[in-house]
């Protein structure tokens, strides 16, 4: 009994913060899920999970407003970034002279953390001092930011996010080019076809693994990390305009205070984001079978 | 048709010369093998020819016609490669329609054209599978396929048959060598094995680190191979090659027997050599045997090959199989106009 207790024993530190980290969390949010806490008014408590719903999903629009808004940012960010990252990957797949050297500034964006990301665009497009308000004041427009336009917020958004993940991109489908065996490229090539169709017929065709596998894991991501740049560039403003479900998620918790309602969101965000897993999983494993 | 000149070519990776000077020129219609060891260049000169890889210096003729600074699309050939290097995400009927395609043919013309190559080598039933899917063997037969979709000037082949089982490459060489006469298409055809050049070539070019040490019909080669490389290169089992020093109209084993050489020689270290088929084994002392000790016998069901030795001088026989090995008192006979004589230092045939 005691020698089948002792592994248990030498694990239980590890195990213990794992669960502090990962179950309590989860456990909570569903505590705070079900219950009404509202920290402002404490007084008000009890199980409320059906209202809670009610609340979030149907009584109020703005989680659907949050969700499309995720939603836009998602498909553009990612469209974006994988035609962008797949143009570089090309350009760097050939030899020239210099690449070695050059290629590491591609990649810097992605090491920076999105808060610095985050203020180097908030200071970039600022409507008074911002180099970018500099060149329009230059051609006479004053005082202009795209991120106070609620109709132009999400493009400050999308330039800043390609701006740091489309490297991203870039050594995914680089790694992937890299690796695909250099024959079919050659028989191609003595069929007759010429650069632009061999890049369609041959390259992409493929790549598609490694493309389907590199747009799951940036969708997955930019979905559930629809926050921090857009915390420090906008605090998902003006009004609403830029506020994803992952901005909702913290301004219902922390900002007014509803912490139920800010739980059903990041619940539902972790229901979706495990859907998708699901799928990228799936693909991983039917790479690997094939 | 066309034919394939090689002038003057030399290619360099870095610092390291792979080929040194090499000219060919392939006639129109031909057939001819680039024979040569693992790493001679053989695969460098192919690729250069289907423009693949860039040359040093030198000039690549197709059809009487320049092609050094052309692109491998824009100089009408055909390349069958070793790893057969199909499109592994396209169907086999893809596969063989891609060359079509990119012209832009028909799809009536392509689809009667893949059903007329398919037929051909027998691969109907697999056009709907991809290459993943097949076994070497008709991966090869496709690869092929690829290759006569369209009738190009030239055929090039880098070792097509290489990764196949004996009775399969058996059957494919004669498969290759009639379609391309029935074709009528000009080949270089690169191989490392001596049986596929030997069987089917119109010409073998035997390649030794980038230089030529012969080029001529198989049987001239087998006859009379033109260096100690080439007699050594080609004939299974190898030819027997023997150190020895000349005296007067004979030449003188290591063992200090005498061996009539029927001709004179220079003085001096030269190579004999003999083919272990053309050695006549037998119990009974003739005027010019030498008495043979067997060490060990290969049965190869066809026939045996036998090792042992002339007075500590090894030397391999090849005995029929039908008739038995003689016992202890055992002798070869050299028959004078199957002997072979090199420099030795050199490696020249004298
Ligand atoms: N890209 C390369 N860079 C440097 N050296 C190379 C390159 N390709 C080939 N070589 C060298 O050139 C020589 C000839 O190579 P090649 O592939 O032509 O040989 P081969 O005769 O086809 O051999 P095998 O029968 O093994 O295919 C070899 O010594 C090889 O190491
Ligand atoms: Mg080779």
């Amino acid at each position: 009994m005691l020698r089948r207790l002792r592994p248990l024993l030498f694990l239980s530190p590890t195990l213990l913060i794992l669960l502090s980290i990962t179950l309590f969390p989860l456990v909570y949010s569903l505590y705070l899920a079900s219950h009404t806490v509202i920290l402002t008014n404490p007084m008000l408590s009890g199980w409320s999970l059906t209202d809670n719903l009610r609340e979030v999903f149907i009584e109020s629009p703005e989680y659907w407003e949050s969700m499309l808004t995720t939603l836009i940012l998602v498909v553009a960010v990612v469209t974006l970034e994988f035609v962008l990252g797949l143009m570089l990957a090309y350009f760097f797949f050939s030899n020239f002279r210099g690449r070695n050297l050059i290629f590491p500034f591609f990649l810097m964006p992605m090491m920076l953390t999105p808060v610095v990301v985050g203020t180097i665009w908030r200071f970039l497009f600022n409507g008074e001092f911002g180099l970018i308000a500099g060149l329009l004041k230059a051609v006479g427009v004053e005082n202009y930011s795209i991120l106070n336009q609620p109709s132009t917020a999400l493009v400050g958004i999308v330039i800043a996010d390609v701006w740091q993940w489309t490297p991203f991109m870039l050594l995914l489908l680089l790694a992937g080019m890299r690796a695909l065996p250099r024959s079919p490229f050659e028989a191609a090539q003595v069929d007759g076809a010429n650069a632009f169709q061999i890049f369609r017929d041959i390259m992409l065709p493929m790549m598609k693994p490694i493309i389907i596998i590199a747009v799951l894991m940036r969708t997955i991501d930019a979905f559930n990390r629809m926050f921090d740049i857009i915390y420090i560039m906008t605090n998902g403003g003006p009004g609403r305009a830029s506020e994803t479900l992952a901005v909702m998620a913290f301004r219902q918790s922390f900002e007014y205070f509803f912490m139920h309602q800010g739980a059903i969101v990041a619940l539902s965000m972790l229901v979706i984001i495990t859907i998708m897993v699901k799928i990228l999983n799936r693909f991983i494993a039917g790479r690997k079978g094939a | 048709m066309a034919s394939i000149e090689v002038k003057n070519l030399k290619k360099k990776f870095g610092e390291v010369k792979v080929i040194e000077d090499f000219s060919l020129t392939v006639k129109d219609r031909e057939f001819i093998s680039l024979l040569g060891p693992s790493g001679c260049g053989k695969s460098t000169i192919l690729r250069i020819v289907a423009g693949l890889e860039e040359l040093t210096s030198g000039n690549i003729l197709i059809g009487g016609k320049v092609v050094t600074p052309l692109e491998p699309k824009d100089r009408d050939i055909a390349m069958v490669f070793q790893n057969y290097a199909l499109y592994p995400h396209k169907t086999i009927f893809e596969n063989l329609a891609y060359g079509l395609r990119i012209r832009k043919k028909s799809e009536t013309e392509i689809t009667a054209r893949v059903k007329e190559v398919a037929s051909l080598l027998q691969i109907e039933q697999l056009l709907e599978r991809r290459p993943a899917q097949l076994s070497g063997g008709q991966q090869q037969r496709v690869a092929m396929g690829r290759a006569i979709m369209r009738e190009p000037q030239a055929f090039l082949f880098d070792e097509p048959l290489s990764n196949l089982d004996a009775k399969l490459r058996n059957h494919m060489r004669v498969e290759i060598r009639q379609l391309q006469q029935r074709l009528g298409i000009t080949t270089l055809y690169v191989t490392h094995d001596q049986v596929e050049a030997m069987t089917m070539s119109d010409r073998i070019v035997v390649l030794n680190q980038g230089d030529i040490e012969q080029i001529g019909r198989p049987l001239e080669i087998y006859e009379k191979p033109a260096s100690l490389f080439v007699a050594n290169f080609i004939g299974s089992p190898a030819m027997n090659l023997i150190k020895v020093k000349t005296d007067a109209g004979n030449v003188v084993l290591p063992s200090g027997s005498p061996v009539a050489a029927g001709r004179t020689l220079p003085s001096g270290e030269i190579t004999l050599g003999i083919r272990p088929e053309r050695i006549k084994l037998s119990g009974n002392k003739g005027a010019q045997s030498l008495p043979y000790r067997i060490t060990l016998v290969e049965e190869l069901g066809s026939q045996k090959i036998v090792h042992g030795n002339i007075e500590g001088t090894d030397l391999t026989v090849v005995f029929p199989e039908d008739t038995a090995l003689p016992g202890e008192a055992a002798f070869v006979d050299l028959p004078l106009n199957y002997l072979h004589f090199f420099d030795a230092r050199s490696g020249k045939r004298l």
